[in-house]
This record gives C-alpha cells, sequence and structure tokens, in this order.
C-alpha cells in the first residue's frame, strides 16, 4: 500500500517538475436503459402500431385447448369483431373477418383476468397471480439529492470526483513510485476510499494525459466499480467525493480541465 | 342352497344397471395425434391468418418516409458524434503513451503489456428497464 501522505497531487505540486501522477475515471455504469427522447419514444409507438397492425392473426386454438375451462375464460375475454350484416352501411369499411378477427386492423388480444386485477395491494405477496409491479426508475437518491450515493440517476453513468481543500473538483490522482500506473490507481483508491470496494481496471493503458501547471503529468486510468462503497478515508487532502454525471461534472469543474476530459465521458 | 338366497335377495332389490348410452368419443375426424400435427402445422401456415395489406394513401407514404427519413438521420448523427468521440478518444491514447514512453520507459512498458488473462468481470450487469429490489450491493468486503 502506498503511503498516502505522499500520494495526493497537492503534495506532488512541490516535487519534481517531472513528477508522473495516475489518474484515475472511476465510473459506475447505468444500472437501468437510458431514458428515451421524445423522439425516440414517438417513433418506438409507430414501429409497434405498424407491427400489431400487420401481425397474423393469433392462433388460440393451439394455446387452449378445445372444450376446456381455460379456453372458455379466455373466449369470454375477447372482445368479438363487428360481422358484416345484409343491407347495413359501415363508416369504417364492410367488415372482413376471418379466425374471429377484422383484417383491416390491428388484432386486439385480451388476456383474461387482466380487468378484474385491480386490489393491488390486498393481495399478498405469495400469490403468484399477482401483478408485476416494477421498481421506481427514480430512487430515494435522486429524491433527497445524495451526490454519495451509487443510487442516483440509474439511467446515467456516474463517475468519481473528489474536492480538494481548496474547493477545487477533479478526478482523483495518486503519485507513481515503481508500480505502473494501473496499480498505482488502484491502490491510491483503496488508501483514500477505503479496502471494501471492488472495481475493475479496464486497461493497464492509459486514456489520456493532462498536463499540469507545475510540468507533471497526470495519467488517466479508467477503471469501473462493480461492488461496495467509496468510503471517504481522514484525509487532509481531500474535503468531499460525489459521484456525478457528465453534465454535473461540467458544472462543477474548471472549463479548461472539462474540455480536456469531456471526450472520455460518455453522454449516458 | 346359501349362494341361490343370496341372488334372491338381490333381485327383490331395485338394482341401478349401466347402460351404455350414445358414444361420446367424436365421431370421424382424425385421431388425436394426427389432429395435433394438424394444428401445429396451421400455427405455422399463413392461411386465413394475414391481415389485409396496407393500403397507403399518397399522403400517408409521404408521411411515412418522412418518419423513416428522420429516424435515419437521427440515427446517423449519434453514429458521427459516436465515431467522432472514439476517435478522440483513441488520438488521446496514443498522446499519451507517446508521453509516457518520453518521460518513463519503465512505465510505457508496463502500460503496453499485452493482458491476455484479461477477463470481463461477471459483477457487471447489463442495463434493465427497471431496476432490482437491491440497486446495489454495499456490504462488499475485500478479499484476501
Amino acid at each position: 500500500m502506498l503511503p498516502f501522505s505522499r500520494g495526493m497531487a497537492s503534495v506532488a505540486k512541490s516535487s519534481s517538475n517531472n513528477a508522473i501522477l495516475a489518474g484515475l475515471i472511476l465510473s459506475r455504469i447505468p444500472i437501468v436503459t437510458k431514458d428515451m427522447t421524445t423522439l425516440e419514444k414517438r417513433y418506438y409507438e409507430y414501429q409497434s402500431a405498424l407491427k400489431e397492425r400487420l401481425m397474423w392473426t393469433f392462433p388460440h386454438y393451439f394455446y387452449f385447448k378445445r372444450g376446456t375451462l381455460a379456453e372458455r375464460r379466455f373466449l369470454l375475454a375477447q372482445k368479438g369483431p363487428i360481422s358484416k350484416q345484409p343491407g347495413v352501411w359501415f363508416p369504417k369499411g364492410v367488415p372482413d373477418i376471418k379466425h374471429n378477427r377484422e383484417r383491416s386492423r390491428k388484432q386486439e388480444v385480451n388476456l383474461p383476468g387482466q380487468e378484474s386485477n385491480n386490489t393491488t395491494e390486498a393481495q399478498n405477496g405469495d400469490d403468484i397471480s399477482r401483478p408485476v409491479v416494477p421498481n421506481s426508475r427514480v430512487t430515494e437518491a435522486d429524491k433527497s439529492n445524495d451526490f454519495s450515493s451509487l443510487e442516483r440517476k440509474l439511467s446515467r453513468t456516474l463517475y468519481l470526483l473528489i474536492k480538494s481543500n481548496e474547493g477545487v473538483w477533479s478526478f482523483p490522482s495518486f503519485a507513481v513510485e515503481d508500480k505502473p500506473l494501473h496499480i498505482s490507481a488502484e491502490e491510491g483508491l483503496r488508501a483514500l476510499g477505503g479496502d471494501n470496494i471492488n472495481t475493475w481496471t479496464v486497461s493497464n493503458t492509459p486514456a489520456a494525459v493532462l498536463e499540469k501547471d507545475n510540468g507533471a503529468h497526470e495519467f488517466l486510468i479508467k477503471s469501473h466499480i462493480l461492488a461496495g462503497r467509496f468510503d471517504l478515508q481522514k484525509n487532509k487532502h481531500v474535503a468531499d467525493f460525489a459521484w456525478l454525471t457528465k453534465e454535473e461534472i461540467g458544472e462543477r469543474v474548471s472549463e479548461d480541465y472539462f474540455n480536456e476530459v469531456r471526450f472520455l465521458l460518455t453522454e449516458y | 342352497m346359501f349362494p341361490r338366497n343370496a341372488m334372491c335377495r338381490q333381485f327383490a332389490q331395485p338394482v341401478a344397471v349401466f347402460v351404455r348410452g350414445v358414444r361420446t368419443k367424436s365421431k370421424g375426424g382424425l385421431p388425436p395425434a394426427a389432429q395435433r400435427v394438424v394444428t401445429q402445422l396451421s400455427v405455422m401456415s399463413a392461411s386465413r391468418k394475414q391481415p389485409k395489406l396496407l393500403k397507403l394513401s399518397r399522403e400517408d407514404l409521404i408521411k411515412h418516409q418522412t418518419i423513416q427519413r428522420c429516424w435515419s438521420t437521427y440515427q446517423a448523427d449519434l453514429r458521427a458524434k459516436r465515431n467522432e468521440q472514439l476517435k478522440l478518444q483513441y488520438k488521446s491514447i496514443h498522446k499519451a503513451m507517446e508521453t509516457l514512453e518520453t518521460l518513463n520507459p519503465e512505465l510505457f512498458q508496463a502500460a503496453n503489456a499485452p493482458e491476455h488473462a484479461k477477463r470481463f468481470p461477471m459483477e457487471l450487469k447489463v442495463p434493465t428497464e427497471f431496476p432490482p429490489r437491491k440497486i446495489w450491493h454495499y456490504d462488499y468486503k475485500k478479499k484476501d
């Protein structure tokens, strides 16, 4: 383990001009799929409507054996099409029915028991036929705006940023001894945030190099957090940390710094 | 003597006698195995199951083509953006490695070493539409 007092960028400032630092871009990948834009939502709706219109008739005789109770229940739940009558004017076109389906429109298949299931709370958890209620994509951490939580912004990639005592936000960076860059970065992260963290470093190769004002070079290593928590240890250089999305990083770091790392971060 | 008495007693009482009535088995038709095959084949066959062809008016056709073109333009924009970002990332890696080579050849060797045994981690999950009950496993303990 690296001695931490020498591990921070603020300390390295006083050292030689050719100092090499290992920066770490630690990300939490999205847990839920990305939020759709209005265009995407509309387009997918249009496509599914087209697909339903052009779908073959549902072969219920294959799924429900003839004369069974299940078939009866299924057929009772269906809303039959309007049949053709002699001498009647049909404003939406003359019905053309085959297999109990109006061919010029999409077929609506109702599952039995769907309409009667509106008592969600009354059912107990062991009932296997209880309706599926998905968890919310907006979490408690989103509501309370908890930047230290890994459960915020589930549809976005989050990056670990730390705030120095001077109030400057940046990616964490650590001094490099004899060890390779990625190992220095990983050990530095453990020293800064505790051992109970599981990460996966993407590559030994640095993703970018940042030149500091004092001539030091910071090589950025990319890594993913898989489990555990970043628990900021007692430290005299780091005041705070946060898990931020790309836009939030842009709000906090300086413009020059953000322009240098912008293309390393994902939009979603 | 004894069995005859028993029989007499039996005949004296009213007896429900089972009489075979009409056959309940379906007349004619196919044997069940053949019927099953017919059903399965008819599920796959298109006969009487296809909807009517779409007949778009000229206006509807133009509308449809506009939607499709909008979508392909949108996708092309996304693709161009992504390619641009990848290009920048590649250049950035290149620049970083060149800088590292001039600064510290040993670290460069280590950063350039092949990673044959490296595997994608099992813990990284594919994003789902809705989150799981336990969103994040905070209680990870370091393995020795």
